[in-house]
């Protein structure tokens, strides 16, 4: 399970109590020193959580003005590349195995909410209704962008190998070609297959949001390059390092968020293509619908995706996820 | 195989809760032996007992939402106003009357399962332990309880098992036919704690033979269990896995309890849904197989810190939300499982089937 932005105890207990097993945090409140996040900063958040009896098994995303111009291209690219090889390498010597990040700025996320049945609400995107502003001040093309990314591979790979921390990429979301006048990247299976070919190894993989590769146009249809395609290809190569397990209504250029079960995907089906072919990370629960007398975070939500993704484990390999009591 | 959940109240952040997380059907803590209008905490006002027009306002209520009623759950035999239909008193024929007028009321508004308890000394807890993360589940020490000098109101000093069965074979005898003529199915959850005798008290549904007894005295769909699959996991010796199959197929399973223990008696305690000795998955395809088209609903629910109080058995909100994605999951996987066929590579499948 994961948790943005804190470290409260609620939360941890409550993971710890469901049987969470691996716990992300997105974005945890470590101070940002130069540029940077310390070793002795790191050190205290993984201790927070072992203190509650769980494993801190990622850390996802850095504040985003410690990597904005390195991901689109800006005039402190350099100094925030370094910074950021940096950071990795503290990550890696605090002992969190995993950092994964968002590939996208700026940060545009959904155009609203929609009523997914009696009250609940999904996120919601809808590009007819978008009008996102432009945010960067320098030139920013498309080769540039690849080149920024293109970078960072060939830099970090060899930094996280050495550290021991697996580096993984999340899509753009929502997945569109251009967000805030910023050309993307990361929005189709195509450039993620191109993304794990820059440096062929298992330090530069994925996070396989499947929320937002449901989203990416096609991902709907049945024509080889379906989700189920997509989740097959990186899996079968060994770069899916976890899973947000969310569903959707469908793809670009219109959609939104529903719960677990209700969306297009079958998420049985893709369970099973993930076991099929020997995937051996771990699946969170992601956004998840607002619902009546629910939390801001959503713990009524979350325990109630987080059941379901056990059973579906549990079925799927057929294997239970815990010794009998 | 569908998912409900037990209320007591059928308040809107339940209803709409329900409706939210696709908990289509419903059962009520309601039925003979109730002090409130169903599906609230109103006293009744000037009745003795809801009627047909109080249960014709629950199930429109519920529908309102979009939801089925899927039946009615309570207990009168912990009420020593009824002791004498368990012990053969004097009112018996009496009372007899009053609960068969009850459950024509609640048939003839449209309630087609009532499930119901033949326990006068209650369901039995002693404190409850910690489990996963702090969390608690109730628990049972027949050690500490054994000798309890706890007494209930109306249970006679003495009593024989025996003559317990003769009286609920006259009651079983009374309700069935009525209840085949109102298309009401009824049937009996077991003593829980399952244990021969308790305040000296003897628990008649303890065992797989008992219910077989019980089932025996008058054979009918409408003579039935109420199948609290805790319970009977709970029960010394048995196989819960054989008696699932057994009463599937026998098709008396009225609605199933899906929760799960660590062990049997006489030392017990309750677990999360997954962490028990009972593998749900397994138990869950065996309903598959023998053919179950009823419901699984979540019944008692570790107590969470932090959590929020639900109207209905053990386990708050959350809690109880991870029990029903659990189960949902669980039905969701163990009826695709079949669909699609043994190990096959998934991609290849076109539309659901397999290529």
């Amino acid at each position: 399970m994961g948790l943005n932005g804190s470290l409260n105890a609620e939360a941890f207990r409550f993971m710890a109590q469901l049987g969470v097993q691996d716990v992300v945090l997105n974005t945890p409140p470590v101070p940002v020193k130069d540029g940077k996040w310390e070793l002795v900063d790191l050190v205290g958040v993984k201790n927070r959580v072992d203190e509650f009896g769980l494993k801190l098994t990622a850390i996802e995303n850095t504040q985003i003005d410690m990597r904005h111009h390195m991901i689109a291209g800006g005039p402190r690219f350099e100094e925030q590349l370094e910074n950021m090889l940096e950071t990795i390498k503290n990550i890696g010597n605090a002992g969190i195995p995993v950092y994964t990040m968002s590939w996208r700025y700026p940060r545009f996320y959904r155009t609203g909410h929609v009523d997914v049945g009696w009250g609940a609400l999904g996120t919601a995107y809808d590009s007819e209704i978008e009008a996102w502003p432009n945010v960067i001040d320098w030139d920013f093309s498309l080769s540039s962008a690849w080149e920024c990314l293109e970078t960072w591979i060939k830099e970090a790979t060899p930094v996280a190998e050495k550290y021991g921390v697996r580096l993984g990429l999340h899509p753009v979301d929502p997945p569109m070609e251009i967000v805030g006048g910023v050309p993307q990247l990361l929005f189709n299976f195509e450039n993620y297959k191109r993304l794990i070919d820059i440096v062929d190894s298992p330090y530069n993989s994925i996070l396989l949001c499947q929320g937002s590769f449901a989203q990416m146009l096609g991902a709907d249809c049945d024509d080889g390059e379906s989700i189920y395609d997509m989740i097959e290809y990186f899996v079968q190569r060994k770069r899916v390092l976890y899973v947000h397990f969310r569903n959707v209504s469908g793809t670009v250029p219109k959609f939104h968020e529903t719960f677990v079960n209700k969306g297009y995907v079958d998420m049985y089906k893709a369970m099973r293509i993930y076991y099929e072919n020997d995937f051996d990370g771990f699946f969170m629960d992601d956004h998840v619908p607002h619902t009546v007398g629910d939390t801001e975070w959503g713990h009524r939500a979350k325990a109630y995706a987080n059941g379901y993704i056990q059973s579906l484990i549990e079925t799927v390999t057929d294997t239970p996820l815990f010794d009998p009591k | 195989m569908r998912q409900s959940w037990a209320v007591s109240s059928v308040d809107d952040e339940v209803m709409r809760t329900s409706a939210q997380y696709g908990v289509e059907n419903l059962i009520i803590y309601t039925g003979p032996g109730t002090k409130t209008l169903p599906g609230s905490k109103e006293p009744l006002q000037r009745k003795k007992r809801p009627d047909y027009e109080d249960y014709l306002a629950l199930i429109s209520r519920v529908k309102s939402f979009g939801l089925n009623i899927e039946g009615v759950e309570g207990g009168f035999s912990l009420f020593p106003e009824y002791s004498d239909i368990i012990f053969g008193g004097p009112r018996r024929d009496e009372l007899i009357e009053e609960m068969l007028d009850h459950v024509r009321d609640m048939a003839r508004a449209g309630i087609r399962i009532w499930g119901y308890q033949w326990m006068p000394v209650s369901v039995w807890r002693t404190a409850p332990v910690s489990i996963r993360g702090g969390a608690y589940g109730t628990a049972y020490d027949h050690s500490i309880r054994s000798e309890d000098p706890e007494w209930y109101p109306g249970v006679p000093d003495s009593q024989d098992e025996e003559a317990m069965w003769k009286h609920l074979e006259y009651w079983i005898k009374a309700l069935t036919p009525l209840a085949e003529e109102e298309g009401i199915r009824c049937g009996i959850h077991p003593d829980d704690p399952p244990m021969p005798e308790r305040g000296k008290v003897p628990g008649l549904l303890r065992s797989f033979d008992a219910y077989k007894r019980l089932l025996s005295i008058y054979p009918s769909d409408y003579n039935a269990i109420e199948f609290c699959q805790g319970t009977f996991s709970e029960m010394g010796g048995e196989d819960i896995y054989a008696m699932v199959d057994y009463f599937v197929r026998e098709n008396k399973i009225l609605f199933v309890h899906f929760r799960n223990v660590n062990r049997q008696i006489p030392i017990f305690n309750e677990e999360f849904i997954n962490t028990g000795y009972v593998d749900m998955k397994r138990i869950m395809r065996v309903y598959r197989d023998a053919g179950y088209t009823g419901t699984f609903m979540d019944d008692h629910c570790p107590m969470l810190s932090d959590d929020t109080d639900f109207p209905g058995n053990v386990g708050g909100y959350r809690s109880r939300l991870f029990a029903q994605g659990y189960i949902q999951g669980l039905i969701e996987s163990v009826t695709k499982e079949q669909e699609y066929g043994g190990p096959v590579r998934m991609s290849q499948i076109e539309n659901g089937s397999v290529s």
